[in-house]
């Protein structure tokens, strides 16, 4: 009870000394509610327990300890969401995020409950306990499935193309959600992987251990998983996301050289490959030479690693190789299951054709130090936030030079003087993201 | 156009066509998001909404006013700001301007909002060529809280006409590249502005150090020690 009144006094504080976005507070309000609540509960049971002194170890004592299970699991996400306010992360971008959300079949109420984290990375948070159990109190559930909880980097909050490392984090809300409501979209992936990994000889040799064959099911879960959240972005927010990754997988120093790949995630030549591919599939790269860093950063990754020599970290050096088959096997069914979520709001094509018909118009904007919205001229001739934000990055990382060179006193050689009209490209985005998402509800209205 | 000639509803809306001035046109005037002009444009000036971007000054431990302590807030259209009496906030406007070479502005409270005591510009000149939506400096300087809606119009901007600018060069002065949110003045130090006059003393308000409080305390025991009044050789 003494955690309950911490955690009642901490959000009462926290949201009295700052200021959150309308889903965090949504979120805080539903946890002091419930742990009011609990409090009560925990009154009543010690009060019945005084009564019937005989069901303590057998009722009551395990009632309090599921309770005290259940806390500690909001206990976690609740610094992290009080301690969002410090992201300074931009409510636009997140209503943006949350309204391409809202057109994935089953995510139509979803808000983004951001999390700060200390870690250079983007984390996504399930709900659930280490049994895939509901967190539930007092017969109902505390983490609403309405709220996705996603960590960022306290370094990154404010910025808006690393965070578009969101749309992969919540591809995995996309997957839970998925997995809970048994989708048959499902069906063909699992059943391709268990075929897979059973025709595989290095992977049900007698010589393989049992922890070993429960790892490698293990790993084949969470690679399929991360390459579906991978292609669900490409797919929703295309080349921008793949930049993203790269940029931050060199932040990490995961895209370089013959690292071994860890348990978490598939190789990166995996990863780029397949993104590559769905790229070019939804016609992002019919006129590549507008994105010369892409192909760049995708060719030197190339050359540097090659899929026979893929090891991963605590395996013996088969099992890479064999896992990267097996997967491989698996990709059409992960393919197909993001195409069935992502098909209402990224019909093939529709993105990129919307991109080519106005980047050059966007980036014209931002060479010149203007809001992009200034090209939307009605309701019909209007670029989606996705071509506004790829556009934009075609900008940040190719034509920076051309902005600084029609200002004063600027020095194109100076890393400074370079991120601070960066930045500036950033916020002019968002801006843009901000003004159409207003005009596309006046055109709704 | 005569230089000093107030822009009137045509040539603002010429300015805007991108038929007559593309994008990048120095002389086109861009103010996006463009929702509704004919609703927001006067005979001569156009009406801007308030942005939903607001700077809320901290509270300083110190005696003066910290130019750059502020807390950051985001009011979605739809939501209010409470203003407290006699308190001040920044906002900036929801629409990007972006100013032609030839034209000079001026931002002006609407007389409608400046009839519920809210003053939302104290330092209205715009520069020819400045892009950025613009800071307000909004005080409530009635007895009452007000509530400001982002959305509504708050402000009307006055262009005017300048010389041509012949021979202005083909740079651009990065300090005309605002913001899009509202922004905090940047903190500078007065002594260095005052130097540039020959002055080499200024006056600063000074946190005592622990020496100086010991020195101060013996000052006040020593003194409490001399009867007031009385005379010593």
């Amino acid at each position: 009870v003494g955690l309950l009144d911490f955690i009642v006094e901490h959000i009462n504080e926290a949201r009295s000394a700052n200021r959150y976005s309308a889903s965090t507070l949504a979120f805080l309000e539903h946890v002091a509610s419930k742990a009011e609540s609990t409090k009560l509960s925990v009154r009543k049971t010690v009060g019945n327990a005084a009564v019937k002194p005989n069901r303590i170890s057998t009722y009551y004592r395990p009632g309090l300890d599921l309770f005290k299970k259940h806390w500690e699991i909001v206990h976690l996400f609740l610094k992290g969401a009080t301690d969002a306010h410090a992201l300074t992360l931009s409510e636009p971008f997140l209503r943006f995020v949350e309204s391409e959300l809202a057109q994935v079949p089953g995510m139509e109420k979803a808000q983004i409950v951001p999390l700060l984290t200390r870690d250079l990375m983007y984390f996504h948070n399930s709900t659930r306990t280490e049994s895939e159990e509901e967190v539930v109190i007092d017969a109902e559930p505390v983490f609403p499935t309405e709220y996705l909880f996603v960590e960022l980097p306290y370094s990154q909050g404010n910025r808006l193309f690393s965070n578009l490392m969101v749309f992969h984090e919540i591809g995995h809300s996309v997957f839970q959600q998925m997995t809970h409501a048994k989708d048959p979209a499902m069906n063909p992936w699992v059943e391709a992987a268990e075929h897979s990994i059973a025709a595989h000889p290095s992977l049900v040799d007698t010589e393989v251990d049992k922890e070993t064959k429960a790892q490698v099911n293990d790993i084949i879960n969470t690679w399929t998983q991360e390459l579906f959240c991978d292609l669900f972005a490409v797919r929703i927010i295309g080349p921008a996301y793949t930049w993203a990754l790269i940029d931050l997988m060199w932040l990490e120093g995961s895209l370089s050289g013959n690292r071994p790949s860890s348990t978490e995630h598939p190789p990166s030549i995996l990863r780029l490959s397949e993104q590559l591919r769905q790229l070019r599939n939804d016609g992002w790269l019919r006129k590549a030479d507008v994105f010369p860093r892409f192909k760049m950063a995708f060719a030197q990754t190339l050359s540097k690693e090659s899929s026979s020599n893929v090891g991963v970290i605590g395996f013996p050096p088969h099992i890479g190789p064999a896992l990267l088959e097996v997967i491989r096997n698996v990709l059409p069914s992960i393919r197909k299951a993001v195409k069935t979520k992502t098909q209402p709001c990224a019909p093939r094509g529709a993105k990129s054709q919307d991109f080519f018909r106005y980047h050059s118009l966007i980036e014209e904007c931002l060479v010149n130090g203007i809001v992009p919205s200034a090209v939307i001229q009605s309701d019909r001739n209007a670029p989606g936030p996705c071509s506004i934000i790829n556009a934009a990055y075609v900008v940040y990382t190719k034509r920076v030079d051309e902005l600084m060179q029609r200002l004063e006193g600027t020095n194109t050689s100076d890393p400074i003087d370079r991120i601070k009209w960066q930045k500036k490209i950033e916020s002019w985005t968002i801006k843009a993201v901000d003004d159409c998402n207003l005009m596309k509800g006046l055109a709704n209205h | 156009m005569a230089t000093g000639a107030v822009l009137s509803a045509d040539e603002i809306k010429s300015r805007m066509n991108r038929r007559n001035y593309k994008i990048a046109d120095r002389r086109s005037l861009i103010i996006t998001p463009n929702i509704d002009l004919d609703a927001v444009l006067d005979a001569d000036s156009v009406d801007l909404r308030l942005g939903t971007h607001f700077l809320l000054p901290k509270e300083s431990q110190q005696p003066y006013f910290v130019p750059n302590r502020y807390t950051r807030a985001y009011v979605p259209l739809g939501d209010y700001l409470v203003v407290p009496a006699h308190q001040t906030v920044l906002g900036a406007t929801l629409e990007f301007i972006k100013m032609p070479v030839d034209v000079s502005g001026m931002i002006l409270t609407k007389s409608s909002v400046a009839r519920t005591f809210i003053v939302v510009e104290t330092a209205p000149w715009i520069h020819p060529e400045y892009r950025g939506c613009l800071t307000l400096e909004i005080a409530n300087v009635s007895n009452t809280p007000v509530l400001l809606y982002p959305g509504r119009t708050i402000a009307q901007l006055i262009l005017l006409h300048t010389t041509a600018l012949k021979g202005r060069g083909r740079l651009i002065k990065d300090s005309y590249f605002g913001p899009v949110y509202p922004e905090a003045p940047p903190s500078k130090d007065p002594r260095a502005d005052l130097e540039s006059l020959g002055v080499n003393r200024t006056f600063e308000i000074r946190r005592l150090s622990s020496d100086d409080a010991d020195v101060l305390a013996s000052q006040n025991r020593s003194s409490a020690g001399t009867p007031s009044g009385s005379r010593s050789d």
